[in-house]
């Protein structure tokens, strides 16, 4: 929960409100009465209409005021910097316009109303979260100054968006500001948020009420305001359109739901604990006076929040992972993206490759994760920067809860700000500096943390001590408004080769925390069996014990088959897999099928024999390792290939593997796609298989202290011109070239021509790859080429892409024109050889 | 004379969920298939990420329905309602003889938008497969969307065009903007457009569907 803020309250009836002890009626739709009055198409932005015809929507909104409506939302539906561009009119001029018709009109309270910004947030979109973040802010002060007692943030579709406003919102004013989303009727917002998501998310963030607006009527939001209540430590808002939208024979839009249907329909939603409640698209005045009986009958609100459960969630922007009070239920989190004992993924972070996390992301998830927990904490990184984009890339990819992993405050700041969601924060610990450093990140952020119980003086050798510790964290977690249920304690685990007497201790620390303290417990299980043979042995073991001393959270690497049998094991003893199905489907077989550890083995691709004896390509022996690895590559099987690689290797030396059987093996690919017998995710395949074996290669070189063996002493840098965004073709050919043994350097898409430049500069590269797909966007790919003739007159270029011909890239200053992606490794070749 | 009022409300329809799946074939010859012989390996991950990518869509879509008009002097169509500009060459021989035209908008949805993202971080070969297998999804909503309005359209009277769409011909890609303001698209399927004019999620299809009357009646 976000730390308690200081509020200005208008009046009595609002504090009620807020505290779910009073009802709110709000008004209706503007957008069906300001048509009747024929205004619709005198300017593009509605919300101008404030500023032209002041006194049509003080009528307007008069009759709700007459209707009974409570609250009065401003018609500033529109108005942010990015519609209002062009106008003429501010965003302060239109909310000051806007406040004082609402106040004139006689409107009890009066809400500034913020809709969505109409652009696609990063990486989606174009917009950046500290853009949104800014055009939001400076709605809400614009609201504050003109006067409005509340800010209303509505009709927004994805969370960060909305995530964004609500910050901005209850930094920039002192008012109450409450949010409602917009969902379908498959109860998911476009961007695939529930309601659950949405109310975990907002009101922990500090929003003054939560809840739904808009797309649906009151029959179909219902439901969902039933399943939005448990999530919602907050008073519940909601405002349904009059019905589904249909199209009348003169092509206008209207809604079919009638103020007496709307009022029986509203009983449900009252009755699910909605305490603010409206109406939105087609309701009119005598919707709300039919709504304003309805309220009137009836007593007041019994027990606010009555529904809500304090559960310890976290949440992306599609899922949540719940573990309810009193329920036995565990969550296991990944432990895979951390670059501690991983070199590769270490030296992908340092290139600025994010997509070795999002293939360990995938993995993980795949294997059972049901959070993923994300460090990228290296020596010489921008730590706040790179946790920040990693996690805006796994969240653009994968649809898990992340665990935000850092001993760096600003790291976590900056990812908890971007993170569309709640995160969960690991970690704080008992240390007075970290608990003043790193607490308040989380309330401010609505995040949930995880504590370890050490402090200034180490980790406790007892379970006393280390249940201190925890107690500790959660005092000082209350003071900075951390509800205890948001906390998950993780007592430390020591390895049994040095600490044996202290494994015991730990387990009783979890048992303590768990049944004295009301906080969830966190363990990170595999540390228990370092220095010892067989750590997959003990591990899984002792997560065992843990869980059943009532670890919640495991923290572990889930593609381990020995951690899955000791999870899904537990799912059945504790009820979580209910009926056993999880435990049947993974190994329910005939006697002596494969477990999950030797499925594995099994899995691995068994060794290929050449049809015939005839060699394959020429030169080529036909049987043996060799032929087996040409095979694999030709047909397009990595993992094949990369076994076929590792045993040549006993053999004979990668220089010669790579030039005399990948080489030939690739050059006969390419032989096969011109000719029409190979499709191109044939040649990929291949290309992927021969990467396969030439990474295999590289790691056995750099470990025999070799350099790997690469076909060019400079990377080829490679881009997709400045506005335009198709990529397929550039990764193409970056593979192949790699697989040919090219080092590339890959700047993406949409790069400005000043970067190309820079980066040919600054690598030494000689040759620059360019690609444009679109015909708006050659012209980009002309400026990049002028650019580097002028500043790098050095360097050749080669470009590509569907709009190209050989014709158009020789005129627009081209070096070579690759057709295809076999054409630009012929450049290559003839460049560097 | 076709098309009373009454019956042009029935012409057009949702935003809807559309019933479609994977041409698994097709999605192979957008990346250029003729008659290779596939592996099976392959073959079986094409399958696999072709069901992943109706997991994960979730496609929608939306038609209305617009009067069409001439304006004299310009050489550009008019849809009236919206006020939608047609111009060139192209779209006006399309929709020659037709007096009324329908807006479509179909969509995959953000959630395979992410899904290519992911397919692409994990291998260039599966982010290739995974947009073939879209494209064929996204081209089967499209025809999804054609068979509910086809009937519609019929059953008062009219005869429907194939589908036109924005940068056929010489029809811009730039009315891609209007015509989903026309169709509130942004509000009703959640697809945005860039500068470039491309739309997100990049699945989406918009067409033009002309309505000519099926009957020469004029001047009973």
């Amino acid at each position: 929960m976000a730390s308690p803020r200081a509020m200005n309250v208008a009046n009595e009836y609002l504090a009620e409100v807020l505290a779910g002890r009073a009802r709110m009626l709000c008004d209706g739709g503007m957008g069906t009465l300001i048509q009747e009055a024929g205004l619709a198409g005198v300017h593009e932005v509605p919300d101008l209409l404030n500023l032209t015809h002041p006194g049509e929507i003080r009528a307007l909104q008069r009759r709700y005021v007459e209707a009974g409506s409570d609250c009065i939302t401003t018609n500033t539906f529109n108005a942010n910097r990015l519609k209002l561009e062009g106008t003429g009119a501010t965003v302060a001029e239109v909310y000051a316009a806007a406040a004082r018709i609402a106040r004139e009109a006689g409107a009890p309270l009066v809400a500034g109303d913020i809709g969505p910004t109409g652009a696609l947030m990063q990486p989606l979109g174009p917009l950046s979260f500290e853009e949104a973040y800014d055009i939001f802010a400076e709605q809400a002060r614009a609201a504050e100054a003109a006067g409005c007692d509340l800010i209303f943030i509505e009709t927004v579709s994805d969370l960060l968006e909305a995530k964004a406003a609500l910050l901005a919102a209850l930094d920039s004013t002192v008012l109450p500001v409450f949010v409602t989303m917009t969902f379908g009727e498959d109860g998911r917002t476009f961007m695939g948020t529930t309601p659950a998501v949405a109310a975990a998310t907002l009101s922990a963030l500090g929003a003054s009420a939560v809840g739904l607006n808009c797309s649906l009527g009151p029959d179909e939001l219902a439901p969902l305001v039933v399943q939005m209540a448990p999530y919602a430590r907050c008073p519940l808002m909601v405002q349904p359109n009059a019905g589904l939208p249909r199209v009348t024979p003169e092509g206008a839009t209207v809604f079919d739901v009638g103020p007496e249907d709307f009022r029986a329909s509203m009983g449900a939603i009252l009755e699910a604990g909605a305490v603010v409640v409206g109406g939105c698209c087609g309701t009119t005045p005598d919707h709300i006076r039919h709504l304003r009986e309805l309220l009137d009958g009836l007593p007041a609100p019994e027990a606010p929040l009555a529904a809500f459960r304090p559960s310890f969630t976290v949440t992306s922007a599609q899922e949540m992972v719940e573990l309810a009070p009193g329920s036995r239920n565990i969550a296991v989190i990944g432990e895979r993206i951390n670059p501690t004992g991983r070199k590769r993924f270490r030296e992908a972070l340092l290139a600025g490759d994010y997509d070795m996390a999002v293939a360990d992301a995938v993995a993980q998830v795949e294997a059972g994760a049901d959070i993923l927990d994300v460090n990228v904490g290296v020596p010489g990184l921008d730590e706040p920067a790179v946790l920040r984009t990693v996690a805006e890339r796994l969240q653009a990819t994968v649809s898990v809860p992340l665990q935000l992993d850092s001993s760096n405050p600003q790291a976590l700041e900056a990812a908890c700000r971007v993170y569309a969601g709640r995160p969960l924060i690991n970690s704080v610990n008992g240390k007075a500096e970290n608990l003043a450093a790193v607490l308040p990140i989380a309330a401010r952020y609505g995040a949930t943390v995880l504590g370890l119980t050490l402090d200034e003086d180490g980790i406790p050798a007892t379970a006393e001590g280390r249940f201190a510790i925890a107690q500790r964290i959660v005092e000082a977690a209350e003071a900075a408004g951390i509800p205890r249920q948001d906390i998950a304690i993780d007592c430390l685990v020591m390895a049994a080769a040095t600490n044996q007497a202290e494994v015991p201790e730990i387990l009783k620390a979890l048992r303590r925390c768990k049944e004295e303290l009301g906080v969830r417990t966190v363990l990170g299980v595999s540390n228990v069996s370092f220095g010892l043979p067989e750590r997959s042995v003990l591990n899984a073991a002792f997560l065992t014990a843990a869980l059943v001393s009532g670890l919640d959270l495991p923290i572990l690497n889930p593609l381990e088959p020995r951690y899955q049998d000791a999870v899904r094991s537990f799912k059945v003893l504790n009820g979580q897999d209910e009926k056993c199905l999880g435990y049947l489907e993974a190994y329910a077989n005939a006697p002596g099928a494969p477990t999950a550890s030797n499925r594995a083995a099994a899995s691995a691709p068994a060794a290929v024999t050449p049809a015939s004896s005839a060699p394959l390509i020429e030169g080529v022996p036909a049987e043996g390792e060799a032929a087996t690895l040409v095979e694999a590559v030709l047909t397009g099987r990595a993992a094949a290939a990369a076994t076929a690689a590792q045993a040549l290797l006993a053999e004979t030396d990668p220089v010669a593997i790579a030039g005399d059987l990948l080489s030939p093996a690739l050059d006969e690919v390419g032989r096969r796609y011109d000719s029409g017998a190979y499709f191109l995710p044939q040649l990929m395949a291949s290309a992927e298989a021969a990467k396969a074996a030439f990474d295999v290669l590289s790691q056995a070189s750099k470990a025999a202290g070799a350099a790997a063996p690469v076909a060019a002493d400079c990377p080829i840098v490679l881009a997709t011109v400045e506005g335009d965004i198709h990529d397929i073709g550039k990764n193409i050919v970056k593979m192949l070239l790699e697989n040919y043994g090219y080092p590339c350097l890959d700047l993406g898409r949409d790069v400005a021509p000043e970067a190309v430049v820079d980066a040919a500069r600054e690598s030494g590269a000689r040759l620059v790859g360019l690609s444009a797909l679109m015909t708006t966007t050659v012209g980009a790919m002309e400026r990049t080429i002028a650019l580097l003739r002028q500043q790098a007159p050095d360097v050749l270029v080669m470009v590509g892409g569907a709009v190209l011909t050989e014709d158009y890239a020789a005129r627009i200053g081209a070096d070579f024109y690759a057709k295809d992606a076999a054409a630009s490794v012929k450049v290559a070749q003839r460049l560097f050889a | 004379m076709t098309g009373a009022s009454a019956d042009l409300a029935a012409v057009g329809f949702g935003p809807c969920a559309l019933d479609c799946s994977v041409d698994v074939p097709r999605a192979l010859r957008y990346l250029g298939h003729r008659r290779q012989e596939l592996p099976d390996h392959l073959e079986e991950r094409v399958r696999s990420i072709a069901r992943r990518c109706e997991e994960t869509a979730r496609p929608r879509g939306i038609a209305r329905i617009f009067p069409l008009a001439r304006p004299e002097g310009e050489d550009a169509l008019l849809l009236e309602g919206p006020q939608l500009r047609l111009p060139g060459e192209a779209i006006a021989r399309f929709l020659d003889g037709c007096t009324h035209a329908v807006l479509l908008a179909v969509t995959l949805g953000m959630e395979n938008e992410r899904a290519l993202r992911q397919a692409q971080a994990l291998s260039a070969v599966d982010g290739l497969l995974m947009d073939g297998c879209s494209s064929s999804l996204a081209e089967s909503a499209a025809n999804a969307a054609s068979a509910l309005l086809e009937p519609q359209a019929r059953a008062v009277g009219f005869e429907p065009t194939k589908r036109f769409s924005p940068g056929y011909g010489d029809l811009p890609l730039s009315v891609q903007p209007a015509l989903l303001q026309a169709l509130d698209a942004e509000k009703l399927l959640g697809i945005h457009t860039a500068p470039s004019f491309l739309m997100t999620p990049m699945k989406s299809i918009t067409a033009i569907v002309g309505l000519k009357p099926s009957c020469a009646e004029e001047g009973r």
